[in-house]
């Protein structure tokens, strides 16, 4: 009865969307218009529903569908060829950013907070476990705690069993699983990289459930207890995934002065987009952090091996078949973020060439399997990597008309901004509405157009010659130590900043003389406003290139743990920390004994068990003292990493404070206005250093 | 009122020092505590800094006065301490006696003391079976049975809980329960000790102690372990313990306010 | 806070109270555990306990003595005052060498500390063999020179085998 009253509802509202789409109106017609659309936006954003956010949704739709039906029929006038040229570039740019809107509400309109399915009190009805940690070429500084918090976890000893599949078959990976006591496994070639091995692996072992995580992702104690409950109660259920926590700083948290205020990168897709995806069952395989059902793996022949992003592809083959997908919103496991920012934009470049290749060879919107949601869910990720041209489209589009005087659309200036006004305001609220803690306003921008240059050539390339492509690991664990300026990775930025500063000042100038010129100044001032929008996006992604010294290579973690502090004399005080590290910590100061007295250990108080560790002064201050642990025994070590790494509650943060777009917008002009700051700042230390240096040696001379 | 017997089957376990501290712990919570001595050793009274060479005591005039309050011990605050005494043989055997066959004699002399309204009563007792544990522990409240983190103590478990103590239920009211003291995380005994024992008794096991000289520091300088050291693990363990105690008793806590101890005077 | 609880904790800010997750942090302190006989005779009765009762592996657990152990036959001069243990006995016969050559200068024979006299005391009752019908030291010789009774015979060899079956 619901469904019919649904039904007849939204078909007596077509025609009313079909009016609002399509009536012309003038310019003072359409921003009236406009701004009671966006009235009417902040009257029902009092209101925290999400019913009625899908009327919002709806009205952005709208507003939007308005805007590219008016560019179509009104705007697509050209002079000459290369205004064609550029002209419908831009507009199909505008196309691809319509369609992937639409896409992105369908995706995250309803997310799904699952909740963790509690296993069974009887523990003879547990599944057997097996735990894959692949590793090719990292260090063992990095496996090992990964190894050791894998111990760590929470299950049956009998039902859990690890394995360090290992491709590069190095002795002191072999001796070290030896040591600790799991099983490890090497093959005879490197055919497919992570995911042969994964399925190489397979044939050697009979959990039925697998668990992936990458040589860095140290995962928490209640890992299993969360995630494999659901297993038992839904046969058809092949996949748990859960999100991907960093630890470490990724570039833009590092090296943009206000990185660390601001939402991670990943929160969103980690957040509202597998939320969303899993609403309609399309939840995919990132890679790691995830559990499978052995079942499901054979029945499409293993991981999938012939894309770079394999882990997508594993998940869409299963829901081909018709098994199911679940995400779990709770942060289980961490692991180290890519540490410059060029890792990260060869992390980027595979992850886009193989959703490119997917779509080629697997596209979702064809074959078998799948509903239409998922198709959609799918092609809504996969269109996502296409953004490359798109983007470098809207940035140098006002360039035509600033610096050689093209007209790509042909308009009046106030019309297409009143026609453009609700059409990006109710977008922009929108998203900031429903997705504000996981993402803050434009921020998005930044993040593409570091990339975008960069994934052009990839993208377009593989979508022409989808089985090309080399897989590049991603390093993981490098420490950089000293600070620079990655100017090979952003020349293209660059370049282009240049460009869009000389059009901003070239406008202007042609503003303020615009009689003279004849020219119309609000066209000018149009142009001018997106030049310079454009031109802040861009130097925020420059920003990013401004690589910081790495001064620790272990992560430290603030955490208040009861310690006991044991000193030469025998006697023993009791405090707590104040930060946390596998390499030693922070502890408030009960008295001042330390200044006569030697620390000798230190013993941290866990419910579940304390460990001591010897340990050495660092700093000492009034109110702190800084330890340093001295080396341990891996038996040791696996109780410091239980303390540290692996406890249930360690990743857990509550989420950043609501997103504010003007907050948003002056957070990034500040990150701008600090490049510039930092950089003078840190060349005017360096003169000052060099020309002490300058001084010595001439003294010396 | 309410009273409770610091005991062990083993002797050197640390159970003056405990009911030292306990009654410490106690008082700066606001209570009003007794320290009540039952071991020839005399060596409780150490701890709330009557002199060595102070002979007072309740045990060598037991058996002719009726009250034994008159012997109690205080400092000033609501901290009180009844020390056994220095005895003679024949004074101490005729206490026995007199414990062993009056079903009273306990009664009669602590009547005022048992019956002060608001007064905690800790008492502390040789170890193994004594008649005086046997004749006080048809009163008590509650039995705090203390042990070391080793085997030798461990080995006496079965005692207790074959009633070998006082040859019957330890304790008729809120039961007996168990401390660990001198629990050392970083000896492999004192650890797996601990573990066993805080698998075994559970619920049973009030608390454990952490092996820190600060109290046998604060024992030699006669004070209790929260003066000597604040910052004391072992401190934290006992204050721990205390708030359980009072808690099990229904003891509400004062207001928190800390009483000092200055000098000893007699009664 | 008494100790860092971070199953409670998580419970806390996942909102999952009403899930009882299992702790299995025992299961690996019990690898480190020593294997300890007190500790393991306390466990709750089961097959490796049993076998695992007594002390170490190469001293079987103590039997009752036989009646032989402490008899006085009538060839028996008076015991010594102090017993001696088997264990001095082939120290004894290196001090009865060196007390045979103190014993030749009486003055420094009475310098000797106290704990010699016992020695001295021993030297005789060793000495004696050579010359009386007795042998004392074969009288104060460790049980199992005895013949023992059939049922003991096979109690060391059981438990020494059912410990060695446990051993890993």
């Amino acid at each position: 009865m619901k469904k019919l009253l649904i039904i007849l509802l939204v078909l007596a509202m077509v025609p009313v969307a079909l009016l609002v789409v399509i009536t012309p109106m003038d310019s003072q017609k359409q921003y009236i218009f406009g701004l009671i659309s966006i009235g009417l936006l902040f009257l029902m954003g009092f209101s925290k529903k999400r019913s009625i956010s899908v009327i919002m949704v709806v009205m952005s739709l709208l507003m939007s569908t308005r805007y590219m039906y008016f560019r179509l029929t009104q705007t697509l006038h050209f002079n000459s060829e290369i205004e064609t040229i550029l002209g419908m570039g831009l507009f199909l740019a505008e196309v691809y950013v319509w369609v992937l809107l639409l896409l992105n509400y369908l995706q995250t309109i309803w997310p799904l907070k699952r909740e963790i399915v509690p296993l069974p009190d009887d523990m003879s009805l547990w599944p057997t476990v097996d735990v894959y940690i692949p590793t090719y070429n990292e260090s063992l500084d990095v496996v090992r705690d990964t190894v050791l918090a894998a111990q760590c976890i929470d299950y049956p000893r009998d039902k859990m069993k690890i394995y360090l599949l290992d491709d590069g078959k190095r002795r002191e990976f072999a001796v070290f699983a030896a040591d600790v006591g799991v099983g490890y496994i090497t093959r005879n070639d490197n055919s497919h990289a992570k995911a042969g091995n994964l399925n190489h692996a397979m044939k050697l072992t009979q959990g039925e459930l697998i668990t992936v995580f990458d040589c860095d992702h140290v995962a928490t104690r209640i890992f299993l207890q969360a995630t494999v409950g659901g297993f038992l109660k839904d046969p058809k259920l092949a996949l748990v995934q859960t999100p991907h926590y960093f630890y470490s700083p990724d570039p833009f948290e590092r090296n943009l002065s206000v990185g660390r205020n601001i939402p991670n990168e990943g929160t969103l897709f980690y957040g509202p987009i597998q939320q969303g995806n899993d609403n309609w069952n399309a939840t995919f395989f990132c890679g790691s952090c995830a559990v499978i059902r052995r079942s499901a793996l054979e029945e499409i022949g293993g991981f999938a091996v012939e894309t770079v992003t394999e882990d997508a592809h594993t998940a869409l083959k299963m829901q081909r078949l018709g098994w199911k997908s679940a995400f779990l919103d709770i942060p289980l496991a961490a692991g180290l973020a890519t540490e410059r920012l060029v890792l990260h934009v060869i992390q980027r470049t595979r992850w886009a060439r193989g959703m490119t290749q997917i779509f080629r060879l697997d596209n979702p919107l064809f074959g078998r399997g799948l509903t239409i949601q998922q198709r959609l869910c799918y092609l809504s990720a996969m269109l996502y990597y296409q953004f490359a041209l798109p983007r470098i489209a809207f940035l140098t589009a006002p360039l035509a008309y600033l610096l050689f005087n093209l007209n790509i659309i042909h308009s009046s200036a106030s019309l297409v901004f009143a026609y453009a006004l609700p059409h990006l305001f109710l977008a922009i609220y929108i998203n900031s509405r429903m997705n504000g803690r996981y993402r803050y306003s434009f921020w998005g921008e930044i993040y593409d157009l570091v990339l975008a240059f960069h994934l052009v050539l990839p993208t377009v390339v593989t979508m022409f010659f989808p089985k090309r492509g080399k897989f590049n690991v991603t390093d993981k664990g490098a420490l950089l130590d000293v600070g620079y300026f990655d100017f090979r990775v952003v020349r293209p930025h660059l370049v282009i900043a240049i460009l869009l500063g000389i059009g901003v000042i070239a406008g202007i100038v042609r503003a303020f003389a615009h009689d003279y010129y004849g020219v119309d100044p609000r066209v000018i001032a149009l142009n001018v406003g997106w030049g310079l929008y454009s031109l802040i996006f861009l130097l925020a992604a420059i920003a990013v290139a401004r690589e910081t010294r790495q001064t620790r290579k272990t992560i430290r973690i603030d955490v208040t743990i009861p310690v006991l502090i044991h000193y030469a004399s025998g006697i023993s005080s009791r405090s707590q920390t104040a930060d946390l590290s596998m390499g030693g910590c922070r502890i408030e100061l009960p008295d001042d004994r330390h200044l006569t007295d030697e620390i000798e250990e230190i013993e941290l108080l866990l419910q579940s068990g304390a460990i001591s560790i010897p340990v050495k002064v660092v700093t000492t201050d009034e109110r702190y003292i800084r330890l340093m642990f001295d080396d341990i025994p891996l038996s040791r070590r696996r109780e410091l990493v239980r303390v540290v790494l692996a406890r249930a509650d360690a990743w857990i943060q509550p989420p950043k404070p609501q997103d504010n777009p003007f907050r948003s917008l002056a957070t990034i002009v500040r990150c701008v206005f600090d490049l510039f700051w930092m950089t003078w700042k840190t060349r005017r230390a360096n003169r000052r250093a060099q020309a002490k240096v300058q001084v010595q040696e001439d003294g010396n001379a | 009122m309410p009273l409770v017997c610091v005991c062990s089957p083993k002797g050197g376990v640390g159970k003056t020092t405990m009911t030292a501290n306990l009654a410490y712990a106690l008082a700066r919570a606001g209570s009003k505590v007794l320290a009540l001595d039952f071991d020839v050793q005399n060596a409780l009274r150490l701890h709330f800094g009557v002199p060595l060479s102070d002979s007072r005591g309740y045990v060598a005039r037991a058996a002719e006065s009726s009250d034994w309050s008159q012997f109690v011990l205080t400092a000033g605050g609501n901290i009180f301490v009844l020390p056994y005494g220095d005895a003679t043989e024949p004074q101490r055997l005729a206490f026995e006696e007199r414990l062993t066959h009056d079903e009273h004699f306990l009664t009669r002399g602590l009547s005022t003391l048992l019956n002060y309204p608001g007064l905690i009563i800790i008492a502390d007792f040789p170890p193994g079976p004594t008649p005086a544990l046997k004749a006080m522990s048809r009163l008590a409240d509650l039995h705090l049975v203390t042990l070391l983190a080793d085997t030798a103590s461990l080995s006496l478990l079965p005692q207790i809980e074959n009633q070998r103590l006082t040859g019957g239920v330890l304790n008729q009211k809120a039961g007996h329960y168990f401390v660990l003291n001198q629990s050392d995380n970083r000896r492999q005994i004192s650890r797996d000790v601990t573990a066993f024992v805080e698998n075994k008794l559970g619920e049973k096991l009030l608390g454990v102690v952490h092996r820190d000289e600060s109290v046998g520091e604060a024992n030699a300088s006669q004070q209790s372990v929260f003066d000597f050291s604040p910052a004391s693990a072992a401190a934290f363990d006992i204050e721990l313990i205390a708030k359980k105690v009072a808690g099990i008793l229904g003891v509400k806590v004062g207001d928190g306010t800390v009483h000092t101890l200055p000098r000893m005077s007699g009664f | 806070m008494n100790h860092y609880d971070d199953l409670q904790r998580f419970k806390d800010k996942t909102r999952s109270q009403a899930l009882d997750f299992k702790d299995f942090s025992a299961q690996s302190h019990a690898q480190e555990q020593g294997n300890w006989a007190i500790i393991n005779q306390l466990l709750p009765a089961t097959e490796v306990n049993s076998l695992a009762a007594g002390g170490h592996v190469s001293l079987s657990a103590p039997q009752p003595v036989t009646e032989e152990t402490f008899a006085v036959s009538e060839l028996t001069p008076v015991p010594q005052a102090q017993v001696v243990e088997p264990a001095p006995a082939p120290v004894s016969s290196i001090l009865q060498g060196v007390d045979e050559q103190l014993a030749s200068t009486p003055r420094q024979a009475a310098a000797i500390p106290t704990p010699t006299p016992a020695r001295v005391q021993v030297s005789h009752p060793v000495t004696e063999p050579e010359q009386g019908a007795v042998d004392f030291t074969r009288l104060f010789a460790p049980a199992t020179t005895k013949p023992a009774p059939a049922a003991e015979k096979n109690q060391p060899l059981n438990s020494l085998l059912e410990r060695i079956a446990t051993c890993r």
